[in-house]
């Protein structure tokens, strides 16, 4: 009985955390239009013990409706340039299917390393 | 000229982002450093860009059963709702603090990702070598020391 009620108790705290970190995953996408894969990937994969495939494809599901709405609230409420827009978007979406095809070709731990090294320099580039 | 660029960048970031590492991460400071574009166009770019893809790959993975809809239902309100706070929080706030958030964001995020990588790294190569020498007793000290 006071085992049960123990487990009932860290259960509840374990959504209280996974709330919170669910919130924060989309607070981070709604503000900077992207980063909330790279933070719910972990979620599913550490915080609820989903296999990595899973993990994965339950990730997309999640930032597929939140990057629609808000795509939808910052084509609304931004000044968006739909020529030079669609013309980049037209690239990225090509960029995408390609890279999903070379996925198993190319990746390797050196070529990550190169591209957080990228990422990080960025970064820095970004703040000043 | 200037919309090869915009094409040439877009398919660069679009493939890192196909192969999954970083995604849109790398996507909008490459269009913003690169090719002048303001931060809040890039994210919007960012956005949209993904909504293709991952619908084609979205409608893949629940036919393989592969999406935790138990899981999701725990994630996805909590996300949506704050999702769309912090939007229109991103229309108000200054396009050079968003910038500047953004920085910090990569930082964090490249940071752990590559202290990740290479922690796997080493625990590959440790597995794959006899441990007997001194300098595999040392990274499996500074492994154990740093996990």
């Amino acid at each position: 009985m006071r085992v049960e009620k123990k487990i009932k108790k860290s259960n509840k705290l374990k959504n209280i955390l996974i709330a919170i970190a669910s919130s924060f995953v989309g607070m981070i996408n709604g503000l900077l239009g992207a980063g909330g894969g790279s933070l719910v990937v972990p979620l599913y994969e550490s915080g609820m013990k989903l296999e990595a495939k899973k993990a994965h494809a339950t990730a997309i599901a999640t930032m597929l409706p939140i990057c629609i709405v808000s795509g939808i609230i910052y084509l609304v409420g931004g000044k968006f340039d739909y020529i030079s827009g669609s013309v980049v978007t037209a690239g990225v979406i090509l960029g995408g299917v390609l890279g999903s095809m070379l996925l198993k070709v190319v990746k390797n731990d050196l070529l990550s390393l190169v591209f957080y090294f990228l990422m990080i320099y960025a970064g820095i580039k970004m703040l000043f | 000229m200037q919309y090869f660029l915009y094409v040439l960048f877009g398919v660069l970031g679009g493939l890192i982002g196909g192969m999954g590492m970083g995604g849109g991460t790398i996507l909008i400071p490459l269009l913003t450093i690169f090719l002048n574009i303001p931060q809040l166009q890039a994210q919007t770019i960012n956005l949209i860009s993904f909504i293709p893809m991952a619908v084609v790959s979205l409608f893949i993975h629940i036919k393989n059963k592969l999406v935790d809809f138990t899981a999701l239902l725990k994630v996805l309100p909590f996300a949506l709702a704050l999702s769309i706070l912090s939007s229109f929080f991103a229309l108000k706030i200054n396009s050079d603090v968003l910038r500047t958030i953004f920085g910090v964001f990569m930082l964090i995020i490249g940071s752990i990702f590559m202290l990740k990588t290479i922690k796997n790294y080493l625990t590959k190569y440790l597995s794959s070598h006899n441990n007997n020498s001194i300098i595999n007793k040392l990274k499996i000290y500074v492994i154990k020391k740093y996990n």
